[in-house]
């Protein structure tokens, strides 16, 4: 690391809340002068005014993100092609061959061993393990498929609903990660890194951006049982913990501690307007502490999202047309949970909010279909299809209907593919050589495919796409320039997309 | 000098972080050409030596003389350097003396130092997650001092318990994977350092004040301020059983007036008396909150007046930075 370029990106390091600095430093002369005392005015209106003017610049090496309100909404490097995420994270692994990637081959060669010639090209720790834990035996597709839409693109009878769509979805179809195994996937599609430790993506671009509404958490997050891997998921690392990603839930109230104690209820006002007066009075002498005002608005903050997370939460005043097309109403309960996930990510960007992760699955397994009873891929992904399918189509239709999809980047992605060899039972392995992501929305391009397998399916063979440049696309999506977005840590420059920074957006994938 | 380095970074975390809230080294993770140089490289080197051969011929290698060391030192001991605000003077509570005369030097400081990477000055200091729920307790009169043995279990709401749902279904008996809240209740209330630490669910508590990660180490807390931090110190379960228990306390310290209570209440939290405009405006939500608990046929709506003030007190800025 040449030292010349740590000294440059020094002023990155105030960023945490708790290293004050010189940069607000009239703002607070002009506090003390006007707040002194009790009888003060509430001054947080003042003082995210005074903010949101330093704020309108673009994130770059001088960025300093204000600590009393540090999600304050950014300016992007450049144009946006869209304003917020939707990441529907398919954990456990969906099969490619059985949802996007249609291989005649499979079908004619059904059961009968691999060829040598595959075998010989999957090299690297995660291919000879995929290979081995698997029969020598290719196993076909138990789904049926056929081409939907104008665009003609293959999509099998697993996504009856989502193939009307069809047409809407970017496919990226020779995506490959670095890990056979789960967590270090999982961590792999949401940090960018295989080992826990990293900011997540959400984390990253709540980072750069900020938010586009003061009274909600600027990184959403929906889930029964989240990932494999836990919270590193959704953390945010050595970044300020305030980027970090808050679970709602779909029912009932969707955030913690959000309404006061019956006691209370009536007080709330008054008493915080008190908590208020005396911090006002307390950091008068203290004019040196940010952390203080940080404090003072937190408060004003947490009073608004009583209202307005509860609101996010009040799916009665949806109409029933709408409840119904996102399955909420079905008498398969799994499907009604995910379509209230579903709403609900539509509902907070609709109001905001920059980036919201929705997990599938009510279980440890997801699309872990290795075979055998109900993890044979044709019970297995049958299940977690129906209760996927519907809610991600109405979705999309939703989004597109209200105006949204044009400026929400969707983003459908488990943490690797499954294998063309069968496993087990009627079972396929984890598959992380190739396998299929879609996008839609958000500026790129609809009913088109990026980039292919080979002919059985195990390994991406025209245009490959890394997870990196996935989530180089991702940003350049949002206006953000992948190796621009950086925090300095233990002396190196972090970024989502690595420390080297030679990630590459896959232009070709934007309108 | 690299020999020394593993102690040297002992020191800057342990004992100048913990106790000063300033590190001698900005990036304690890293020593090395990529790091940050030290502030005071010769008090470092002292340090040092001192940890491995006390002049005063104490044991060596122990934490413990050094953070007396430490807390002796003029440097800990210094004030904030409190600014007046423009056209005033800078205003003390009454019953209470400067933590030290305000200096020229101490005011020079704030311009040229504004970091005070030079520790010219001390600045306010967040409590940190555990010391703070320890605080909430020992104000509330609940905190259980004995020595537990075994680590204990605090009660979290099954909402809490929600975060990794996995916690709540799990009950193997193999009493790992769920959760065992110690019971009864009291008996959880013990020093934040003696709860069980689970690594897929911390308390939600210990989490939003930024509680570090077990399963990796951490070289240097940092603090967040964020709404949901506001939303469990006014509306969780935790907060409302502490501000309840800790208007008990005061109504059965102080007695029934008034006045009483609201100077018992600021020195059983913030360590001083309230000074006479505080004291009257907290005499004042005494007065019109007991006439809001009145209207709602709330019993005994005064002590309901009180348990809002102690919520207050445990809200406020002054309880949670030390200065």
């Amino acid at each position: 690391m040449r030292p010349g370029i740590s000294t440059k990106l020094q002023p990155l390091l105030h960023h945490h809340a708790s290293l004050p600095n010189s940069a607000g430093a009239s703002r607070r002369d002009f506090l003390v002068r006007c707040g002194g005392g009790f009888g003060a005015v509430a001054l947080t209106g003042l003082l995210s005014r005074a903010a949101r003017s330093e704020s309108l610049k673009p994130f770059n090496q001088t960025t300093v993100i204000d600590s009393v309100n540090p999600l304050l909404a950014r300016h992007p490097h450049f144009a946006p092609r869209a304003k917020r995420v939707i990441f529907l994270f398919m954990y456990g692994g969906p099969s490619h061959v059985d949802t996007f990637d249609y291989k005649p081959t499979l079908l004619e060669q059904n059961g009968e061993p691999v060829p040598e010639s595959f075998k010989q090209q999957a090299t690297g720790d995660g291919a000879v393990a995929t290979i081995e834990h698997c029969k020598d035996e290719l196993f076909a597709s138990p789904w049926r498929f056929s081409q939907h839409g104008q665009s003609g693109l293959w999509v099998s009878d697993l996504f009856p609903h989502l193939a009307r769509r069809v047409d809407d979805l970017c496919l990226i179809k020779s995506l490959h990660c670095d890990s056979s195994n789960h967590a270090p996937a999982t961590f792999q599609m949401n940090t960018g890194a295989v080992l826990d430790g990293k900011p997540s993506m959400g984390a990253w671009i709540t980072y750069g951006l900020g938010t586009l509404n003061e009274n909600l958490p600027g990184y959403v997050l929906l889930f029964d049982v989240g990932g494999y891997g836990g919270a590193g998921n959704w953390g945010s690392a050595f970044l300020s913990g305030a980027f970090q990603g808050t679970r709602f839930r779909d029912r009932g109230v969707p955030v913690l501690n959000l309404t006061p104690p019956e006691q209370f209820a009536h007080v709330q006002r008054s008493t915080i307007d008190f908590i208020q007066k005396l911090n006002l009075k307390h950091r008068i002498t203290r004019p040196e502490l940010l952390d203080l005002d940080a404090r003072i608005a937190s408060y004003e903050l947490a009073y608004r999202m009583q209202t307005s997370a509860l609101n996010v939460g009040d799916l009665g005043d949806e109409p029933s047309h709408v409840l119904e097309s996102y399955g909420i109403n079905n008498q398969d309960q799994t499907m009604a949970s995910y379509g209230r996930k579903c709403l609900m990510a539509r509902r907070l960007v609709e109001r905001g909010v920059r980036f919201v992760q929705v997990y599938n699955g009510i279980d440890g397994y997801g699309w872990d279909a290795h075979g055998g009873g109900k993890l044979a891929i044709d019970k297995n992904h049958a299940a977690v299809a129906r209760q996927t399918d519907q809610p991600i189509a109405a979705l999309l239709a939703d989004l597109k209907q209200r105006g949204l999809l044009d400026e929400t980047l969707v983003v459908w992605a488990g943490e690797f593919g499954r294998t063309p060899m069968m496993q087990g039972d009627k079972g396929r392995n984890h598959s992380p050589m190739g396998f299929t992501v879609w996008l839609a929305g958000g500026g790129v391009k609809s009913g088109f495919p990026y980039g292919t397998t080979d002919d059985i399916g195990l390994m991406a063979e025209k245009n490959p796409v890394s997870v990196s440049q996935l989530h180089a696309t991702i940003l350049t999506a949002l206006g953000l320039n992948p190796d621009q977005l950086f925090f300095e840590h233990n002396g190196r420059p972090e970024r989502l997309t690595g420390v080297a920074g030679s990630a590459k957006p896959v232009m070709d994938l934007f309108a | 000098m690299p020999a020394l380095l593993w102690q040297l970074a002992r020191f800057d975390l342990i004992a100048i972080r913990q106790l000063i809230n300033q590190p001698l080294v900005a990036t304690p993770n890293d020593f090395g050409y990529s790091g940050t140089k030290p502030t005071h490289p010769d008090l470092l080197d002292w340090l040092a030596v001192e940890f491995m051969h006390p002049n005063n011929g104490t044991r060596p290698w122990s934490i413990k003389h050094m953070q007396r060391s430490i807390v002796l030192s003029a440097v800990y001991r210094q004030g904030q350097g409190e600014v007046p605000a423009p056209g005033q003077d800078a205003p003390l509570p009454s019953g209470t003396t400067a933590a030290s005369p305000l200096t020229e030097s101490s005011l020079q400081n704030t311009s040229t130092d504004p970091d005070n990477r030079l520790i010219g000055r001390r600045l306010p200091q967040r409590l940190d997650a555990e010391t703070l729920r320890d605080a909430m307790l020992s104000v509330a009169g609940s905190l259980q001092l004995s020595d537990h043995g075994s680590p204990v279990w605090p009660h979290i709401s099954d909402t809490a318990k929600g975060i990794n749902p996995k916690v709540l279904n799990a009950d193997a008996g193999d009493g790992l994977s769920g959760w065992y809240t110690t019971m009864p209740n009291e008996k959880s209330n013990v020093r934040s350092l003696f709860t069980i630490q689970k690594r897929s669910l911390k308390l939600p508590m210990l989490a939003l004040f930024d509680q570090p990660d077990a399963n990796r180490s951490c070289a240097r807390r940092f603090n967040t301020t964020v709404a949901p931090q506001a939303l469990l110190l006014l509306n969780s379960e935790f907060a409302a059983e502490t501000a309840n228990r800790f208007a008990n306390r005061v109504a059965r310290e102080a007695g029934v007036e008034p006045a009483d209570r609201v100077d018992t209440a600021f020195r059983t939290a913030l360590a001083r008396l309230p000074d006479e405009e505080e004291r009257k405006v907290c005499l004042q939500l005494l007065q019109t909150h007991t006439v809001r608990h009145t209207r709602e046929n709330i019993a005994a709506p005064d002590l309901a007046a009180l348990i809002d003030l102690c919520r207050v007190l445990m809200n406020t800025n002054e309880f949670l930075y030390v200065d």
